[in-house]
């Protein structure tokens, strides 16, 4: 099936300044780069069990924003038994340009905003890519969330979706459609 | 045994505005009023099993902020078995003061601002309460991590808290010990 909307993960944390610059992604985004073509996912709501939040993201391709190297974002999907179709993350873009997420974490600091800016441009290629690619397909996927092990911190999430590289900071699990743009030379965004 | 510090859990959502309002209260409390005396409960890492994030709620007494009817945070306590030593209820305050949480999730505007800082003035309340108050016990509790459900719905698990209200939108399931009530 073509791509109707694509679901945005940030990572949800709180502690750490990284989630901040997730979340700012998250929003710009869903309210000014893109508006109706993107959602975001509230995982509170998602595990809370809301309706409109499960059929997110059952219906429609993720891309998550792993904030830090716990990789959380990553993790609640291992978990939902769902796999992403790509994952952004956020401390190899830190390494390629420098951008730190600062030290504020009520509203973030000049050079937080800059790496959500950042966060955000690489999304908006995947984004593109998923939303303008025909031959871009997405699967419909099922939660699968019974009977879980919650906690469990010995799981390698990397190795459990079998990400690949697609450039600094994109990657997708190896049995996802490979990204349009990304890894398609012929398309250019 | 006494309590050393508290764990704030704010509803950390990422749809509402009154999500946003909950998660700058809880960095009021945490930066501003109640510095090196509470920690943020980081919902994320706690389901990816981080230490510090199990261990924080298992030692501390909990304030949950729920933000809106849903109740997600109180609904993610009473599925792992540890009840919140009290709750924070937006919707509570919103009617009490008549502020609203404005349109802003990027940076709240200045009317949500003023909300974070009432929610975060509850917050702090029934902290001090519990740091401060020599009869005041909390009881260590251990995560339940196995065999859960996720995503399913139910007010079963959030009825069986049997919140008390202690003042308007400060609440504390029957089961934990009074605050001021």
């Amino acid at each position: 099936m073509s791509v109707y909307k694509v679901t945005v993960y940030p990572c949800g944390g709180i502690g750490l300044h990284v989630s901040c610059v997730t979340r700012l992604a998250g929003y710009l985004l869903d309210e000014e780069l893109f508006k109706s073509d993107v959602e975001i996912l509230d995982m509170h709501r998602l595990i809370r069990g809301m309706p409109d939040e499960i059929e997110l993201v059952e219906t429609y391709p993720t891309i998550i924003l792993d904030g830090c190297a716990h990789q959380c974002g990553s993790n609640l999907f291992y978990l939902l038994k769902i796999k992403p179709a790509a994952r952004i993350y956020v401390p190899e873009i830190i390494s390629e340009t420098g951008l730190f997420p600062g030290r504020a974490r009520k509203v973030l600091e000049d050079s937080g905003q800059r790496l959500a800016r950042e966060v955000a441009r690489r999304a908006v290629r995947i984004v593109k890519g998923m939303r303008e690619n025909p031959n871009y397909h997405y699967t419909l996927q099922k939660i699968n969330a019974v009977g879980l092990t919650l906690c469990d911190y010995e799981v390698d999430v990397e190795e459990a979706f079998g990400y690949i590289k697609i450039a600094p900071g994109v990657y997708r699990p190896k049995d996802m459609n490979s990204l349009p743009g990304l890894e398609e030379k012929e398309i250019q965004l | 045994m006494a309590v050393k510090r508290i764990c704030i859990f704010p509803c950390g959502g990422m749809k509402k505005v009154e999500s946003t309002v909950a998660r700058i209260a809880s960095y009021i409390v945490n930066e501003d009023l109640l510095p090196g005396k509470t920690m943020l409960m980081c919902v994320p890492a706690f389901l990816r099993g981080v230490e510090e994030d199990i261990l924080m709620v298992e030692n501390n007494p909990t304030v949950v902020i729920d933000c809106h009817e849903e109740s997600c945070g109180s609904g993610l306590m009473a599925l792992i078995g540890i009840p919140p030593a009290a709750r924070i209820y937006i919707p509570d305050v919103v009617s009490q003061t008549g502020l609203i949480p404005g349109r802003n999730r990027q940076v709240l505007d200045l009317v949500g601002e003023r909300l974070a800082q009432e929610v975060a003035r509850c917050v702090a309340k029934a902290a001090q309460w519990m740091l401060e108050d020599q009869y005041y016990s909390f009881e260590k509790r251990k995560v339940k991590a196995f065999n859960q459900n996720l995503c399913e719905f139910s007010d079963e698990a959030i009825d069986l808290l049997d919140y008390v209200q202690v003042e308007p939108a400060i609440y504390r399931p029957k089961s934990m010990p009074p605050l001021w009530d």
